[in-house]
């Protein structure tokens, strides 16, 4: 499966929520969807579930126009939306079965599917008990449970983790990488950053309807980023190295952190040399200076200039 | 699996999955039990106390009459307030674009959903209806009433009831801002309202028995009637679903489709039925009818043609025929501005043309069928003017940089059509303020209200009014041309293209 989104536009009045993005990503893979609120996620994503539709622009599935042909795309995409599920008043049973029936799933078939993948979602359990006294954790698997009730080969997930303690997030999280184990091409948008970069094959970040960064986690974490910690341990007094070190340009800012010190980089790796360099013409003695891998929320802050619209 | 279970299972596929959600909804919902229990508890309370208070129920010849109407009015009241509106609502808020309900994203069909919604509505009066058919046997025990005129008067009942709903569902399928869906809403409630009003009307008729009808024309008149009533609104509700589902389908969908065919197919029927019964009866009074409707139809359908989209997507040209001819049928019958506005006027010159001939080949049956025919060609030039005059101002605007979307284009015809019949009539009062004999100018003779189609029934000085009408059409037709070319050349097959390669990057 290959997801191709190009140029997909769509306007609120004025308001430009989604401005001309273009991306792509394919099966076992799992994308993050990453950007600050109103940058325009859940409208891409509802785009691409066929529940909104765009001012221009278009999303495809194997060739299959989210557009032109929503009714064929709809038998490949399964949605997740940032809202609990509606139908309060439904058990999970009578909630899940009513969308395997709405995908066209006929019984015997449906029955196992249902009961599967409530088995799947860890809702056995509740299969009786009404949508509406579950707790949000559990209808946030409910959700997840009717996404995948046809087995689409797209999962399209906003926010999944809002709202859930840490135990069921660490538990979709599993959930999420066997789906993508199974073949599935997911992409998840998310707050939670750290969360994303651990489950994450590929990010695409998002601001103010534009596309600001994507590429592979590895790529994204490596790249050059405007802001980098260094850290430095010295055999001489801290607070000299610390003095030291600040008044070099590029030093942003630093702090005494244990037995180092640790410093704000604003640059590229050429400028820690440059930082490196200046430390032992100046006769520091420097004995580590180790450059900290960034994650992804510093790409993120690095990349975002935090404006909504 | 039993072989009971298997057919029990085999039978709840067939199902439509929207009945089986909202019928579960329903009967947990205690808003519908409540209005059941309230229902029942007022039937029982409207029985006892006739029977209590009445000391002639039983030797009145009316008392079943009285109280079948009173049960009747009350249940007919419950069904046609309580049933569209919990449909109409539901639905709306499942469209709702804060919230629209994900089973709008299966792949369920919109016509699966709307027929789901109707058929959920009907069970739901079945329900009502059952809790009184009891009561409704019993006025019959107490004389004044029969049972054919019961079951009628319900069946009726019935069909009302489910245009209301059908009505309440089209509002709610319309996809607009919610303040609007408030105002449509109170718009639905007025009308639903209304209908509870006619449907006491008809039953007042009804209760009056068949010399209501024709003048007393005995039995064959009064159910000849009631099967006429039955037969249009029946259409009619058939019409407002099938605008319903086409409204819920993806716009690339070929939306006006169906709806063509479902409009062309009763035209046709009708005109068969029309024309045949004209000429057994000896009657010109069906002919007439199905003349005027067609053309109040189809005059008002132009103002739809014209906002259609103007181009085709993939979808739509799929399904392009290659044979010409064919092509040339699906051109009018597609989705499409140009093809829309091409069929609805054939539709109505075609009408004219059969009023024209019978007129000719049977004089004795439409005495007054030239005059018929001008307010009915009227109107068709009318429509057709107002119509093609949007449509050009609107491409004007769009040229001068205005956004102005190709589906608004009723609202500026409409907004035309009574700037047109208001404005002139208005500058006339401003400049004659004070003078005696402005009001003869206000009859049709004058050249001020050649712009009010409503005057067309004016017989003064409507040779001139027709004239004027017919140029003015001619002209916009004329200039709407190089519009309609442009969309018959686009309309072309889509040539069969590989398939997109997968772009190397993975973003980007």
């Amino acid at each position: 499966m290959h997801v191709r989104v190009e140029n997909l536009t769509r306007h609120f009045g004025r308001t430009r929520a989604v401005d001309g993005i273009s991306f792509s990503f394919e099966s076992g893979h799992i994308v993050g969807f990453v950007g600050p609120n109103g940058a325009g996620k859940t409208t891409t994503l509802r785009i691409l579930a066929t529940v909104d539709e765009p001012t221009s622009g278009d999303a495809f599935m194997d060739g299959i126009s989210a557009v032109e042909d929503p009714e064929k795309a709809r038998h490949l995409v399964g949605f997740m939306p940032d809202q609990v599920p509606a139908h309060g008043d439904m058990t999970v049973h009578e909630y899940l079965d009513f969308y395997a029936r709405a995908y066209g799933i006929r019984d015997p078939r449906r029955t196992q599917i249902v009961g599967s993948v409530e088995e799947f979602a860890g809702l056995g359990q509740l299969r009786d008990k009404t949508v509406v006294a579950l707790s949000k954790g559990m209808k946030q698997r409910i959700s997840l449970a009717r996404a995948i009730v046809h087995d689409p080969a797209v999962l399209l997930l906003d926010e999944p983790a809002a709202g859930l303690d840490p135990r069921a997030r660490i538990e979709l999280r599993e959930l999420l990488r066997l789906l993508a184990d199974q073949g599935k091409a997911i992409l998840v948008s998310s707050h939670i950053l750290t969360e994303l970069s651990e489950i994450c094959d590929d990010a695409v970040i998002i601001e103010r309807g534009k596309i600001v960064g994507a590429g592979t986690v590895d790529d994204l974490l490596t790249r050059d980023t405007r802001r980098r910690l260094v850290r430095i341990r010295t055999l001489a007094s801290l607070e000299d190295l610390l003095k030291a070190v600040i008044q070099i340009p590029g030093v942003d800012d630093g702090r005494i952190d244990g037995r180092c010190v640790t410093v704000t980089v604003d640059g590229d790796e050429s400028a820690c040399r440059t930082i490196l360099a200046t430390l032992v013409r100046q006769g520091v003695p420097v004995v580590e200076f180790t450059h900290q891998r960034a994650d992804l929320e510093d790409v993120f802050m690095s990349v975002t200039k935090g404006q909504t619209q | 699996m039993s072989g009971f279970g298997a057919i029990i299972g085999r039978l709840s596929d067939r199902v439509n999955p929207i009945v089986v959600k909202e019928l579960r909804q329903a009967v947990r919902s205690r808003i519908v039990t409540g209005i059941f229990i309230f229902f029942l508890v007022v039937q029982f309370a409207i029985v006892a106390l006739a029977l209590l208070l009445d000391d002639s129920a039983a030797t009145s010849l009316s008392a079943g009459r009285s109280l079948a109407a009173a049960l009747y009015s009350f249940m007919m009241f419950v069904c046609i307030v309580f049933v569209p509106i919990y449909s109409g609502l539901r639905l709306a808020w499942e469209r709702s674009d804060a919230r629209r309900d994900l089973m709008f994203a299966t792949t369920i069909s919109a016509g699966a959903i709307v027929r789901g919604k109707m058929l959920t509505a009907a069970m739901i009066v079945a329900l009502i209806y059952s809790a009184c058919a009891p009561f409704m046997v019993f006025t019959y025990l107490l004389r004044g009433i029969d049972l054919p005129t019961i079951f009628a008067m319900l069946g009726l009942g019935a069909l009302y009831i489910l245009g209301a709903v059908q009505f309440a569902l089209f509002l709610a399928c319309i996809p607009t801002s919610r303040v609007a869906k408030i105002f449509l809403g109170l718009f639905g409630l007025a009308v639903i309202l209304s209908m509870v009003g006619s449907t006491a009307a008809t039953f007042g008729m009804m209760m009056a028995g068949p010399s209501f009808f024709f003048g007393g024309g005995g039995p064959w008149g009064y159910w000849g009637a009631i099967v006429s009533g039955l037969a249009l609104s029946a259409l009619a509700i058939g019409w407002v679903h099938f605008v319903s589902v086409a409204i819920l389908k993806p716009p690339s969908a070929n939306r006006m489709l169906p709806v063509r065919i479902y409009v062309t197919a009763v035209w046709l029927v009708g005109g068969v039925v029309a024309v045949v019964w004209s000429i057994l009866a000896l009657d010109g009074d069906p002919i007439e009818a199905w003349a005027m409707l067609s053309t109040f139809f189809f005059a008002g359908a132009l103002l739809v043609a014209v906002s259609e989209r103007e181009t085709w997507g993939p979808r739509v040209r799929r399904r392009i025929p290659r044979f010409l001819p064919a092509r040339a049928v699906a051109f009018l019958f597609f989705s499409g501005g140009a093809g829309g506005v091409l069929w609805t006027s054939l539709i109505l010159w075609l009408t004219l043309l059969v009023v024209s001939l019978m007129g000719i080949y049977h004089p004795a049956l439409l005495a007054d069928w030239r005059e018929g025919l001008q307010i009915c060609g009227g109107m068709a030039l009318y429509g057709m003017a107002y119509a093609l005059t949007a449509g050009l101002v609107r491409r004007l605007l769009v040229r001068l940089g205005a956004r102005f979307p190709h589906y608004y284009t009723w609202v500026l015809a409409l907004a035309l059509a009574t700037f047109g019949s208001v404005a002139p009539l208005l500058v006339f009062l401003v400049l004659t303020y004070g003078s005696r004999d402005w009001s003869r100018l206000m009859l049709g003779a004058s050249p001020l209200t050649y712009l009010n189609p409503v005057y067309l029934n004016e017989s003064a000085g409507r040779d001139a009014r027709l004239v004027f009408v017919g140029l003015w059409a001619a002209v916009v037709t004329a200039a709407s041309t190089p519009w309609f070319v442009r969309q018959v050349r686009a309309f072309r097959p889509l040539r069969s293209e590989p398939a997109p390669a997968p772009d190397g990057a993975r973003h980007g």
